[in-house]
């Protein structure tokens, strides 16, 4: 009986304002942000997507403005439903803007309570506004076509889900920098087209889709990878193989044979180990005997370490550690001196050696 | 009104004119006399039986002179009596008075009066035992009688109502209810003043700790099966005369949720069992406030799929949520009220008129959501899930004030709801123990038997809240 | 019948006093004013927060269980007392109400942007008044239930395991705080333990059979662990910089959760912080209450109870913003830590000398 005033108060007293009735509010989808065309005094190009309930469709909001909320409250004024962050699923960065950073943006989605931090985070190559407009013969929107692509290669680990939580956690990490994946417009779809390396918020180096998957072996454990192996040249017995199904494990190991100020006196191994099944093979080895076998196990891992050897060294170039290597330098120093290091510089001379392990389950139905 | 006999009534001689006074206009009193002998017989002829009446009555003392009449009426069932309030209570509760030589003697021959055993129609079951406690006490006792078949099956009668007298019998176990609240429970029912009882859910209100909660604090079921455990379990039953509901004590808010059928299945699926009314019970009292608090305040919550969906099916709707929820609630209500107040015949058509008409044109016209049909339709469901009907009431009470609080602080609202529920809760105790048994206090050894349904060889000792001085109740090794 | 409390129901009713808002930006807390591995700090503290329960444990044996008003009055007479009562009473509750208000504050980060705080903080209050009206043994027992309601969280931790990584704690010991290592930082971090010193209420409430004392430091080891774990758990789950920058690190972790059906689970596992809250509200009026029916024992009905809620109503109007709120708070934390400590150390000789007086007129 004693909730009785209690209700009676709560009818009486409450506001409206807080109300945010799902068939009265604008879901935005994806906010876009890219250089505008005749950038002035800092104005971007922001655009928002929000998907219509009919699923198939969305209205397409974009303007010049120079932050994020700034362009909100124009799209407000001319959205019949006041538009809300709470289910933004994706950000996009044009990778020209991506290139001068984007720190700044980053930090009003981080700062809204609303957003949470599973949205993705990427970087679109080309006009992004465009990209997000267009309609796909997938089906359903743009939005929710680049979420699904999304989804689905992530969960096989090769293309690191980076969303709001991870870019920020290795954003304000010394050791690792952030990575976000790359998408690009085809004429009838979007297309994952490789892996940018940030150094701090500036997007500075790419990795090619084709070895993508190679950096995720570098990253870390890969779940349930698919590897193709176009062996190159005569030193390999092979032409091509596939390794399917494969899960692989990282290891790393930090040696100091030097002063380390400088990074030259750093040698980091990376040890790789992967398991999988072979399952495309055209060559001239005989899969039957265990010797071939061997032989092609070790040919493979060859192949991967060289792969995997380039894309450091395309890190190294670019001076952006986005495998972490730092953290393990970072274990092995004490705190005064990892605070003397600078380490982009130290991760672009030292020296990193990639050992690779491959140990094939089966061969198919056939030997 | 104070009908109890005044001080001069009370001292009144025990005389037929004194009795035929008493009953005067009352048409269906009958005096009988036997010239033979001089004895007059009186009784209510409606509440005796005509077997028993030649038996008893016609036969003896028709054919019997004046010497045989008086060695007679010396011998059992006849007792002699002198009080004069006892013998008219006598004739009200269906026995003869009989008047010879200035004294009167007392004689039972009521009949039966009410229905047969039959099946609980509130409380049917699958597998167990079919039959149902009824509206005649003396029956229900005999049910008792027949399952617990002890000595030691003790049952004190007390009479409730100023006018009604109805009786209502205590059944306990000596040496394993306390005597404490058996003690307690029979102050609490002799001071219980009111003109009439007539049901025991009624009753049960008069001698709560709590009057003012919406929880009910005694325990009622129509089964007999389920009142010969409580009271093996140490608990104290009591039957009300006239009402097929017997309560039994003390009982906790999770006796609720338990039912016989429980323990007349195997222990994993009786386990399975208590776990769905626990979903059951979240499911009724939360899933449409749930509904409500995230439609208008937490749209974030909702899976983007989903969320379109629903999205398009409240865009037709012209209330907020809350009043949209509100209004199919009280809609299934009704349903339920009606269907409960029409014969089964008809109430099948109830059904037709609340799942086709309501249902279905409701969304079609724009009047509803359909996600709102199925959170209001699964936690109606849900409620059925309760054994207890009293309780499921209840439940449903809560849950209307549950969807206002999330209406009106989404849910933040909803949480301090269930907090106030669980204050409430905290609040109420039967004569003096807690409701909230097991939980608080905490019993490890009887959540086995509350939240899951430990094998028969775990459970081997009474329920802690009975306070019971005879603890173990299995001596089974596994 | 005077219903005795059991250790176990002790032992929650401490967890869920220590349990409050201080929960949300401890990891920042610690991040901030220890640095590196701050959650060890913790360790350190709970640790410090032990011995004090020990000082509260010799209390009840010297004092032989009586109330602190008995150990005090055999000093002290009654009269200069009062105002010490009163002072320690109003002290309590303005602790409690701005605890409360503090996740009124916190909540309307997440939801209700524009209701005014103080609205919710009347239905918050009716809440406190509801469960005050009741006896302790009712409390204690909408206690467990608040605490079944909120220690499943705890098993929440395994979900955070697959973005956990050890190499995130980095191999450095409280190096990188904000500030340097001062009292004032580990007092801060400390805070998070502040509650258990009304174990000092419960004295009337228990007797040998009920091992009071084994349930307040099972309750204090069980917080510990579970803010430990927590703690623990951000720090690798978060880079140690970014912890720094989080306001609350605790709702962001909890931002993470998705199911199928449901996403942003924070906004629903935030609620149930609403009960550890509450009853730690609850029970800080609950100690004022205590005093004050000493000061007043003929106070009528629930006068007592409906002034200090009132009071503790009118005390939120004090905070507005996070920065406010957060200031005060430690001010008040920071207090109750010094009565924490200080109460034992005066109550120890007190109880000695009132046995030894006591037994000297046995004999």
């Amino acid at each position: 009986m004693k909730k009785l005033p209690l209700l009676l108060a709560a009818i009486v007293l409450s506001g409206c304002s807080d109300q945010k009735i799902i068939e009265k509010v604008g879901f935005t989808r994806t906010i876009s942000f890219e250089k505008a065309e005749d950038a002035e005094d800092g104005r971007i190009k922001v655009s928002f997507s929000l998907p219509k309930t009919t699923q198939k469709e969305s209205i397409f909001y974009s303007t010049e403005a120079r932050s994020m909320r700034q362009a909100r409250l124009i799209f407000d004024r001319q959205n019949d439903r006041r538009i809300v962050n709470g289910q933004l699923r994706q950000v996009l960065f044009g990778a020209s803007l991506a290139q001068e950073g984007i720190w700044k943006h980053f930090d009003s989605l981080l700062r809204d309570p609303s957003v949470g931090n599973r949205v993705h985070v990427l970087i679109a190559e080309g006009d992004v506004a465009q990209l997000l407009n267009k309609k796909y013969p997938q089906g359903s929107t743009a939005g929710e076509y680049i979420d699904n692509l999304i989804r689905t290669e992530t969960k096989v680990m090769d293309v690191p889900d980076t969303n709001l939580y991870t870019f920020a956690r290795d954003y304000y990490d010394d050791g690792i920098e952030p990575v976000a994946t790359i998408l690009k417009e085809t004429p009838n779809s979007i297309i994952i087209d490789g892996i940018a390396l940030f150094r701090g918020d500036r997007y500075v180096a790419r990795i090619p889709p084709e070895d993508k998957m190679y950096f995720g072996l570098l990253l870390g454990g890969v779940r349930a990878g698919d590897l193709f192996l176009d062996f190159p040249d005569e030193r390999y017995s092979s032409e091509l193989s596939t390794l399917l199904y494969f899960a692989s494990r990282r290891n790393v190991k930090v040696t100091r044979t030097g002063p380390i100020m400088d990074g030259l006196g750093l040698k980091v191994d990376l040890r790789l180990t992967l398991r999988g099944s072979m399952l495309e093979y055209n060559g001239d080895l005989h899969l039957e005997r265990p010797e071939d076998q061997k032989k092609l196990e070790a040919e493979a891992a060859r192949y991967v370490q060289g792969k995997c050897e380039s894309i450091i060294a395309t890190m190294q170039e670019a001076k952006a550690d986005g495998i972490g290597v730092g953290q393990y330098v970072r274990n092995t120093m004490s705190y005064r001196e990892w605070k003397k290091l600078d380490w982009p510089e130290a991760f672009s001379r030292a020296k990193i050696d990639v050992h690779v392990e491959i140990s094939i389950k089966d061969f198919g139905k056939i030997q | 009104m104070d009908i109890r006999p005044t001080p001069e009534e009370a001292k009144a001689e025990l005389t037929l004119a004194y009795i035929l006074d008493q009953f005067k206009d009352c048409a269906d009193f009958t005096h009988r006399s036997f010239p033979n002998n001089g004895a007059s017989v009186v009784y209510l002829s409606y509440l005796v039986g005509n077997d028993e009446l030649l038996r008893e009555i016609v036969k003896p003392l028709s054919g019997a002179n004046d010497e045989e009449a008086a060695a007679l009426l010396e011998c059992d069932p006849y007792s002699a009596t002198q009080d004069a309030t006892a013998c008219l209570n006598g004739i009200l509760d269906g026995s003869a008075a009989i008047f010879f030589r200035g004294r009167a003697w007392l004689v039972g021959i009521g009949r039966p009066i009410g229905r047969t055993i039959e099946q609980s129609e509130t409380e049917s079951v699958i597998a167990g035992p079919h039959d149902g406690f009824v509206e005649d006490l003396y029956e229900n006792l005999a049910v008792l009688r027949k399952r617990i078949k002890s000595p030691k099956l003790k049952t004190v009668f007390l009479s409730v109502g100023e006018i009604t007298r109805t009786t209502v019998a205590l059944v306990y176990l000596e040496g394993i209810a306390n005597r404490e609240f058996l003690g307690k429970l029979i102050g609490r029912i002799e001071g219980a003043e009111i003109d009439g009882v007539f049901e025991s859910n009624m009753f049960i209100q008069l001698i709560d700790d709590n009057p003012n909660s919406v929880f009910p604090q005694y325990m009622t079921t129509e089964r007999p099966d389920s009142i010969a455990s409580k009271i093996l379990g140490g608990r104290i039953a009591a039957l009300v005369d006239g009402s097929p509901s017997v309560f039994s004590c003390p009982t906790s808010f999770f006796d609720f949720f338990s039912s016989p059928d429980d323990y007349y299945q195997r222990w994993m699926l009786g386990t399975a069992l208590r776990l769905l009314r626990i979903i059951g019970f979240i499911v009724t009292i939360g899933f449409t406030a749930f509904y409500v608090s995230v439609t208008t305040y937490h749209y974030e919550m909702i899976p983007h799929t989903m969320l379109l969906n629903l999205t398009e099916s409240r865009s037709k709707v012209p209330f907020p949520p809350l009043i949209e929820a509100l209004l199919m609630e009280t809609t299934i209500e009704l349903l339920r009220e009606a269907g409960a107040r029409l014969p089964t015949k008809i109430g099948q058509t109830i059904g037709i008129v609340g799942g086709i008409v309501i249902g279905q044109a409701a969304v079609q016209a724009g009047f509803t959501s359909n996600i709102l049909i199925i959170a209001v339709a699964t936690s109606a469901i849900a409620s059925f899930v309760i054994p207890s009907y009293v309780m499921s009431a209840s439940l449903r009470l809560i849950r209307f004030g549950l969807i206002i609080m999330a209406g009106v602080l989404g849910n933040l609202g909803l949480f301090m709801g269930i907090g106030l529920v669980v204050i409430q809760l905290a609040g109420i105790t039967n004569l003096g123990a807690s409701y909230l048994t097991p939980i608080a206090p905490v019993n490890f050894r009887d959540m086995l038997d509350t939240f899951i349904r430990g094998p028969f060889w775990a459970l081997t000792k009474r329920p802690s809240i009975t306070r019971t001085p005879n603890k173990i109740k299995n001596k089974m090794k596994k | 019948m005077r219903e005795k409390l059991n250790w176990f129901h002790v032992a929650v009713l401490v967890y869920m006093i220590e349990f409050d808002v201080t929960a949300f930006s401890l990891a920042r807390v610690t991040a901030e004013n220890i640095g590196t591995n701050g959650w060890f700090a913790l360790v350190l503290t709970s640790m410090a927060a032990s011995i004090n329960i020990f000082l509260y444990w010799a209390v009840y044996r010297i004092g032989k269980g009586q109330s602190f008003f008995q150990i005090m009055e055999s000093f002290v007479p009654r009269g200069p007392l009062v105002p010490a009562y009163l002072g320690l009473a109003a002290f309590w509750v303005l602790l409690g109400s701005l605890i409360g208000k503090n996740f009124v504050i916190v909540s309307q980060m997440l939801s209700f942007q524009s209701t005014h705080p103080m609205y919710i903080f009347l239905l918050y209050c009716l809440l406190v008044y509801a469960m005050l009206v009741k006896d302790l043994y009712s409390i204690v027992k909408a206690t467990t239930v608040f605490f079944l309601l909120s220690f499943w969280m705890n098993a929440l931790v395994p979900y955070f395991l697959s973005d956990w990584k050890a190499v995130r704690l980095t191999p450095f010991l409280f190096q990188g705080s904000e500030r340097a290592h001062s009292l004032q930082g580990w007092a801060e971090v400390f805070t998070a333990f502040v509650g258990y010193e009304l174990c000092l209420f419960l004295f009337p409430h228990s007797d040998r059979k009920t091992k009071l004392f084994r349930g307040v430091l099972l309750g204090h080891l069980l917080i510990s662990a579970a803010y430990v774990t927590t703690v623990f758990v951000t720090y690798g789950f978060f880079s140690f910089q970014q912890l720094k920058e989080l306001q609350f690190p605790l709702i962001n972790i909890l931002e993470y959760l998705e199911l199928p059906f449901l996403n942003r689970l924070e906004n629903l596992v935030f609620m149930f912080f609403l009960f550890s809250n509450l009853v730690t509200t609850v029970m800080f009026c609950f100690a004022s209450l205590s005093t004050l029916r000493h000061v007043f024992p003929r106070a009528k009905g629930k006068t007592l109870e409906t002034v200090i809620v009132c009071l503790v109503f009118a005390s939120g109007f004090l905070t507005k913003t996070v920065r406010e709120s957060d200031e005060m708070l430690r001010a008040l934390y920071f207090t109750e830590m010094a009565i924490a400590f200080g109460l034992p150390l005066l109550l120890i000789p007190m109880a000695y000398f009132a046995n030894r007086k006591g037994r000297g007129i046995e004999a």
